[in-house]
């Protein structure tokens, strides 16, 4: 995979992610990990920045005798969320208008 | 590397940035580590803790920068949300704290490096002054041993007493000489080990800084 999911894609991906149900770090990494390469330690900035932005709130939820600290969407990370989905397909949109007609074989 | 250890490394990594962030941080990968079906595994694919603490302090420091731009949070969503100005943002405030980082340290930094390149020569020459000497006073205690024993015989039946002192005397000399040569080649044998490990200790400290600095 040659080109990076970061920034807006990587945020739109975990807000996605969290819209269906809440997760915890581990989780989701591997969620997403299995779709997008992406490293290990790349997740938890982009953890911290969307609570910060309080696009995500957390709460622990005991777990093998200690607390698994858990992300939940908010309002807000709704929002955020289809900004970065609008964003995605303003951006693919202009993509294909030079590479999406190649689809990979002659324009005729 | 146990999860204990891995987390107190990436402690030790994240000294710089505020105290709060840094245990925000590793509890996060507490519970990472701890989530995972095998520990150890997660652990390797991790990465080093060096390197997921630059991770995050990439992001601590470009944050920064955006929170001080943006300091109302009732400021248009969609416009505090810049990742590509803050990203180059960051590039550009990591050379200027780069810069003043060793304008501030070049005045206490240079003198350092003289004193220990000093006291390293000094080190030196020492030892090299001390192989010297060893090695000449063992040459000198055979060359005077040998010609005292030379000359036992031909004494021998002029003044038998003196002749007899002259050879203990030789034989003293010779055993002394044997003695400074073993203490020449110990001299020598250490000189590499010892410089070895005073270089290791000074580029060891340098290295140390620079980690920090990284």
């Amino acid at each position: 995979m040659a080109i990076q999911a970061t920034g807006v894609l990587l945020d739109g991906c975990v807000l996605t992610l969290l819209a269906d149900e809440d997760a915890y770090g581990y989780s989701l990494t591997q969620r997403i990990k299995s779709v997008l390469d992406v490293s290990e330690s790349t997740l938890y900035p982009v953890m911290r920045r969307l609570q910060t932005d309080e696009c995500l709130s957390v709460y622990d939820m005991p777990h093998n005798g200690r607390n698994r600290r858990y992300y939940k969407i908010t309002e807000r990370g709704l929002r955020r969320r289809d900004e970065c989905a609008a964003e995605w397909a303003d951006f693919k949109g202009r993509i294909d208008t030079i590479l999406g007609g190649f689809g990979g074989g002659s324009d005729e | 590397m146990s999860k204990a250890e891995y987390l107190a490394k990436l402690a030790q990594k994240l000294r710089v940035i505020p105290e709060n962030e840094r245990r925000d941080a590793l509890e996060y990968y507490d519970g990472y580590i701890s989530d995972a079906e095998d520990e150890s595994a997660a652990i390797s694919q991790l990465g080093t803790p060096g390197e997921v603490a630059a991770i995050i302090l990439a992001n601590h420091f470009s944050g920064e920068e955006k929170s001080q731009s943006s300091q109302s949070p009732q400021s248009n969503e969609a416009a505090d949300y810049t990742p590509d100005a803050s990203e180059s943002a960051f590039s550009g405030m990591k050379t200027a704290l780069i810069v003043i980082l060793s304008m501030f340290a070049a005045p206490v930094a240079l003198p350092i490096v003289v004193v220990l390149a000093a006291l390293g020569f000094a080190l030196v020459m020492v030892l090299v002054s001390l192989i010297i000497a060893f090695a000449a006073t063992a040459f000198g205690l055979f060359l005077g041993g040998l010609a005292s024993i030379l000359f036992f015989p031909l004494l021998l039946f002029r003044d038998f007493g003196y002749a007899v002192f002259l050879l203990g005397n030789g034989l003293i000399s010779v055993g002394l000489g044997i003695l400074f040569v073993k203490l020449t080649t110990v001299v020598m044998r250490g000189f590499p080990k010892i410089s070895r490990y005073v270089s290791k200790k000074i580029l060891g400290r340098a290295g140390h800084e620079k980690n920090r600095m990284d």
